[in-house]
């Protein structure tokens, strides 16, 4: 246990330091220097913070969604490909995530835009009216986390998927099963803990962006991390920035929770236990 | 590290700069050893550690100031890019840890950070200040030594000249200006714009009614069709032919048409604001600090830069005499009545309120 003493003191110093600094802050006013709830009484009784609350859970987990429903089946079709190849897919999958999002934004709009490759397509067949408004709304928004959270998915279910006991699935074929009965049976049950994972990774990811829903978003598309940034930077309101902060962190910390359990219970084979 | 100070006021009652501190002693006690390596205090009072913004402004900026400033004086000037918000400074007052002597930012900065009393005095009787256009920007801690202007931006390959609209009147009325619109995301400038719609004068625009305000942009909130987070993509949104009008700043505009951008901007009734300097309190190179502020508001190289970068206006009487004709044309002029001039004060006091207010209002 001794070699990680490093590791732990280096944490404690440049986390969770901070982080108690920014639970101090949260509480302590840093006018009066009192112990106060008002921040967070602010917090919840403000309309505007429980809204852009609910909208970037909204995003966190829609996006999340999506990503998995287009993530799975690449990581899938990666798994079934020789090493060679699925390296260079593997290039394929990085690219989006080695490009700024500020090129993307631009690259984005070329595809997408008002006079982008879809809707010059859209008007070529149904007339000079037409135009789907694809981004700066929530389908943009959609579009651009998607493109940025695949690779997070991606590549802890290729790892499981590869890994899986190849002779469960020939022993489920030669009972007879057929390839949708093994993919659901098995495949899919196995991977679990991978899906758990990724959903993960990428849902407290979505949870703290703000830059791609402000490029591609629209009117209502304000996430929490937008707040902190403005009441850090702009108001230099820092106890409402760190009750916002705190609140954002706690909501992490549970859907963290909800989903070790899935990972938990799957990784062991056992249901998952109540009371 | 414990302050006699704080131990006998109760547990909860000491400050952040302690919590800092006792923080970071704790930190160092536990590996032992330093943790930050401060480099040591210029020796010379032949430095000024200066926070610009980074990007091509800024590289401009150490081409025409810094260098001939450094020729001149023998002072050397060290540039620290990006690091002039609001949070930068407060954390470095915290931490008793300036890492810069002064800063090039926006007046609306200055004002919050002198609320926050992160800045010091500025000894006038150091300065020249005689050919100074605006006392409102001649502030006890921060000067303005130029100013912006934003306004209404247009793309001229699909907005005919007749149909551009002329006042933030004509821009509220999208069905004699018809056109994609863009809005911004900050309050800033834009309840301005809000009130000047609703026929408010310019005279009477400070305090801004915020109920009158909202209750304008009421009116256009639905036909707006891109809400503008970055300032970078309202000229990008407009070459994009993504919009046809958006609000941007006239130094901006110029620059994408010196580029061959088919952008237009109108200058009637744009609203400006002041570019300030400003020293941190505390500072080792006061005097140095002092001697580069007058270069900026005063020096030669003023011409040359608002040459190169038109839409930006100068705050001395004698640059902007010197200035070609061209030039001039493209600045709104102190004497134009239809001229806007931001209150960067007003803000200083309602950022947050405005802020917290115009978001939600996003939102509803």
């Amino acid at each position: 246990m001794y070699f990680i003493l490093p590791l732990l003191i280096y944490m404690a110093a440049v986390f969770l330091l901070p982080l108690l600094f920014v639970l101090f802050t949260s509480v302590v006013s840093e006018t009066s220097g009192q112990l106060t709830l008002e921040f967070f009484e602010r917090f919840f009784t403000h309309g505007l913070y429980l809204r852009v609350l609910k909208t970037t859970l909204e995003i966190s987990l829609i996006g999340t969604a999506l990503t998995l429903l287009i993530a799975y089946p690449i990581a899938y079709y990666l798994a079934k490909q020789t090493p060679k190849r699925r390296s260079y897919l593997t290039l394929l999958i990085l690219l989006p995530f080695y490009t700024s999002i500020l090129v993307k934004a631009f690259a984005f709009m070329v595809v997408l835009g008002y006079n982008g490759v879809v809707n010059d397509a859209i008007r070529l067949v149904l007339g000079e009216d037409f135009v789907l408004p694809l981004l700066f709304n929530r389908f943009g928004v959609m579009i651009g986390v998607v493109h940025d959270m695949v690779p997070f998915m991606v590549f802890p279910i290729v790892i499981n998927l590869l890994a899986q006991n190849s002779s469960i699935h020939k022993a489920a074929e030669i009972m007879g099963a057929t390839r949708t009965r093994i993919f659901w049976s098995i495949i899919f049950p196995l991977s679990l803990p991978a899906v758990a994972a990724g959903s993960l990774l990428v849902i407290i990811r979505l949870m703290g962006q703000f830059v791609t829903p402000a490029l591609l978003g629209g009117r209502t598309d304000i996430m929490m991390s937008n707040l902190i940034s403005f009441h850090i930077k702009d108001a230099l309101d820092w106890n409402m920035a760190a009750a916002v902060s705190i609140v954002l962190l706690l909501l992490s910390c549970l859907i963290l929770l909800a989903l070790t359990r899935v990972r938990g219970a799957q990784l062991f084979g056992e249901q998952p236990r109540h009371g | 590290m414990v302050d006699r100070e704080t131990t006998k006021n109760s547990r909860l009652d000491f400050t952040r700069r302690q919590f800092l501190t006792t923080a970071a002693g704790a930190a160092t006690a536990a590996v032992a050893g330093p943790l930050v390596v401060t480099p040591g205090k210029a020796q010379a009072s032949a430095v000024v550690r200066v926070a610009d913004d980074g990007g091509t402004l800024s590289k401009a900026r150490e081409r025409l100031f810094f260098k001939p400033f450094m020729e001149r004086t023998g002072i050397e000037v060290q540039v620290h890019v990006g690091q002039h918000d609001l949070s930068k400074m407060k954390a470095m007052a915290q931490t008793d840890n300036l890492e810069y002597d002064m800063v090039l930012a926006s007046g609306s900065i200055a004002a919050a950070a002198t609320k926050s009393g992160l800045l010091a005095e500025i000894d006038k009787s150091k300065l020249d200040l005689s050919n100074y256009m605006v006392e409102e920007w001649n502030q006890p801690t921060w000067i303005a030594w130029q100013y912006y202007t934003a306004g209404l931006t247009y793309n001229t390959d699909t907005v005919a000249e007749d149909k551009v609209p002329r006042s933030w009147v004509d821009y509220w009325d999208s069905e004699k200006f018809p056109g994609r619109r863009g809005f911004r995301t900050s309050p800033y400038e834009t309840l301005e714009q809000a009130l000047l719609a609703d026929g408010v004068p310019i005279t009477d625009l400070y305090p801004i009614d915020m109920d009158r305000a909202f209750a304008s942009l009421d009116k256009i909130k639905d036909k707006v069709n891109v809400w503008v987070a970055e300032t970078s993509q309202t000229v990008q949104l407009l070459q994009q032919n993504e919009l046809d009008f958006c609000v941007s700043y006239s130094g901006r505009v110029e620059q994408a048409r010196a580029n061959g951008i088919p952008v237009g901007f109108v200058y009637d009734s744009a609203i400006s604001s002041p570019t300030a300097i400003w020293v941190m309190k505390g500072t080792p190179n006061y005097d140095a600090s002092l001697k580069l502020m007058q270069w900026f508001l005063t020096g030669e190289p003023g011409v040359a830069w608002f040459t190169e970068f038109p839409g930006n206006g100068p705050t001395d009487r004698k640059t902007f005499e010197a200035l070609p004709d061209d030039i001039k044309a493209k600045l709104p002029s102190f004497d134009n009545p239809s001229a806007v001039w931001v209150d960067v004060d007003w803000w200083a006091d309602n950022l947050e309120a405005a802020t917290v207010r115009y978001k939600t209002w996003l939102l509803s």
